[in-house]
């Protein structure tokens, strides 16, 4: 059996008194569609940010892929690429210096770089929007270069935090098409999301509340453990119990 | 060697370069302070309006009058009748000086007793005041002397010629305007990077650029490189405007202090990377930084002179890069000294970069929290 590419153990993150992420246990096998759901302050970022090395662990350890992220934070970030919740590319650069700065902070130069970047673009159908400001592109478009951006250095590992929030249908389709290409080639990919259609599009999930694991396996299984018919029924149930 | 840092300039020159209004109002600033500062700013105060009160009434009170007339320190407004009057003029603003001859002047003058002459001067402003106080004794000694000198038939024993140097017209813009150079980099240069940090995190960029492999070093160094270029266009259009529209004198190596303005330059935008690192919003950095730029206004000796300041605040002074780079200014553009002269000042002002660009780095975190 092949190590997973993301193991946790114990993984607890607090700030202050408020325990953001509770002792938090997984592993997830290379080449996964892992999705994170919870309602809002269920500890999904937190414990995305903490697998990027952006948070230091309170308690217990996480490995990505084979790397412990409390001790080498720095070595993680050549192996993972992230998409965070808040657009984080440059709006004043156009989509193509984007890609290039990236491209170059990753350490792809001369042809490779323009290879790389030219398979990406193909890849994710960017090609006519290269030039634009990305302050010009929609929501959609900015999504897909977001992605794009991330998995430019091919890492085996790629975090999205609510990659599609306000994202119309069409587009967000297209991102999944792109997604599942991803992880049909190797990388795992741990996702959140907030849109049931998409969780049902995940191999594993894992359902959060209140920083706790409530439940993982395949979408329906998820769903029966909450105790609704569909995983929407079992989310509405989590999210009133949570705020009762 | 820093392979991140190639990326992280060309993105910052990029967007430095599309920012057009930061980097017209870079480049503009100077001018219009060197036009400012240059023109308004004038520490050697003429012409101060003067009223007069002249009991006497004679040729003689006339000539004396005149002789101050002819300093250029007085400028006469009017005449007034008593003293009251005069009282009132100065009280009032009209004027800031008065001339009191009083009615025994010429009588006293004859008999080779000494006539007294009251110089009335508003010294609230002492910068104004100074210079009119200078003048009246100097009307007194000149006269003095050549009475003197006449009733004993001989020549004045001593005589001290003063040769001021390296500003021979004692003009104020060849004193202003290298200063001028330190002190608009030093704005300019701090605010800039101030900036830098807080504005890729408010954008919420610097999540996303945190998670790549780049160094902290990489990252600061990067973001400082393009705007050095921006110091160094700075500094050739206040000299540049110096020499052909203020006349002001570059004597000594221009290279020379090109090559140290780039140690001054550095240290001045790594300053404004700690800033940077210390707050979390841009405002707060724009605050830190004018509270940072007084004291470099005040105790760098830009406008006053150092010697005059208290011990403890002549030794504040040199904690601040512009003081030593002040002195490097005005001693290759003003002197036309050289590096044997100046060697001191450099390896302070290098010790300031390499310091500051470290406290940035080791303040700087690749985390969230």
């Amino acid at each position: 059996m092949t190590p997973p590419a993301i193991e946790t153990h114990e993984l607890t993150r607090r700030f202050g008194p408020q325990v953001a992420v509770d002792r938090l246990t997984l592993a997830i096998a290379p080449g996964e569609v892992f999705g994170l759901l919870g309602p809002n302050g269920s500890g999904k970022t937190t414990t995305i940010r903490m697998l990027c090395g952006l948070l230091e662990p309170s308690a217990g350890w996480a490995l990505v892929a084979g790397i412990d992220v409390a001790a080498a934070p720095e070595q993680i970030k050549r192996r993972i690429g992230y998409m965070s919740q808040r657009f984080g590319l440059y709006e004043d650069l156009t989509a193509a210096e984007n890609l290039d700065f990236y491209a170059g902070i990753y350490g792809l130069n001369g042809a490779a770089r323009t290879t790389r970047i030219a398979a990406v673009v193909d890849f994710i159908g960017l090609r006519g929007r290269l030039g634009q400001l990305v302050a010009e592109l929609s929501g959609g478009w900015k999504q897909r270069l977001a992605l794009a951006c991330a998995f430019l250095h091919e890492p085996p590992v790629l975090f999205l935090d609510e990659p599609t929030a306000g994202v119309d249908p069409a587009a967000r389709r297209n991102f999944w098409r792109a997604i599942h290409a991803l992880a049909d080639g190797g990388t795992t990919i741990v996702i959140t999301t907030h849109y049931m259609d998409e969780a049902e599009r995940c191999g594993r999930l894992a359902m959060l509340s209140g920083g706790r694991l409530i439940a993982m396996g395949a979408p329906h299984e998820v769903a029966a453990q909450v105790g609704g018919q569909t995983l929407e029924d079992a989310f509405i149930l989590l999210q009133e119990r949570d705020e009762r | 060697m820093m392979p991140h840092f190639w990326p992280m300039f060309r993105k910052e020159f990029i967007q430095m370069r599309r920012d057009r209004l930061t980097l017209t109002i870079m480049i503009g600033l100077p001018i219009v302070q060197l036009l400012l500062f240059g023109y308004a700013i004038q520490t050697d105060v003429r012409n101060l309006p003067t009223v007069v009160l002249d009991e006497s009434q004679t040729p003689e009170s006339r000539d004396l009058i005149a002789a101050f007339q002819n300093t250029g320190n007085f400028l006469l407004v009017g005449r007034v009748a008593g003293r009251p009057a005069l009282d009132r003029a100065i009280a009032q603003g009209d004027a800031q000086a008065g001339i009191i001859v009083p009615y025994d002047y010429p009588r006293r003058l004859v008999r080779g007793e000494t006539a007294t002459v009251q110089v009335i001067v508003d010294a609230a402003d002492p910068l104004s005041s100074q210079a009119a106080i200078a003048a009246a004794t100097g009307v007194a000694q000149v006269r003095n002397l050549r009475i003197l000198s006449r009733e004993a038939g001989r020549v004045p024993p001593i005589d001290a010629r003063v040769r001021p140097r390296y500003n021979p017209g004692l003009r104020s813009p060849n004193y202003i305007v290298p200063g001028l150079v330190g002190v608009i980099l030093t704005i300019t240069m701090v605010l800039i990077t101030a900036m830098a940090i807080v504005r890729e995190r408010e954008r919420g960029t610097l999540e996303q650029l945190i998670v790549t492999p780049i160094t902290k070093t990489e990252l600061m160094l990067g973001k400082i490189a393009p705007y050095i270029g921006v110091g160094m266009v700075q500094m050739t259009a206040v000299l540049l405007v110096g020499r052909f529209v203020f006349d002001v004198p570059l004597t000594g190596n221009v290279a020379l202090l090109y090559a140290i303005a780039l140690l001054f330059v550095i240290a001045s935008l790594a300053f404004g990377l700690v800033i940077s690192t210390l707050v979390r919003t841009q405002q707060q950095a724009m605050q830190v930084s004018f509270f940072f730029v007084l004291p470099n206004i005040l105790l760098s000796g830009f406008m006053f002179p150092r010697q005059a300041m208290p011990l403890v605040f002549q030794w504040v002074g040199l904690l601040l890069p512009l003081t030593h780079f002040l002195k490097i200014l005005r001693g290759i553009l003003l002197k036309g000294v050289g590096i044997e002269a100046l060697w001191h000042e450099v390896i302070v002002l290098a010790g300031f970069a390499t310091v500051l660009i470290a406290v940035a780095v080791r303040r700087f975190h690749k985390t969230l929290d």
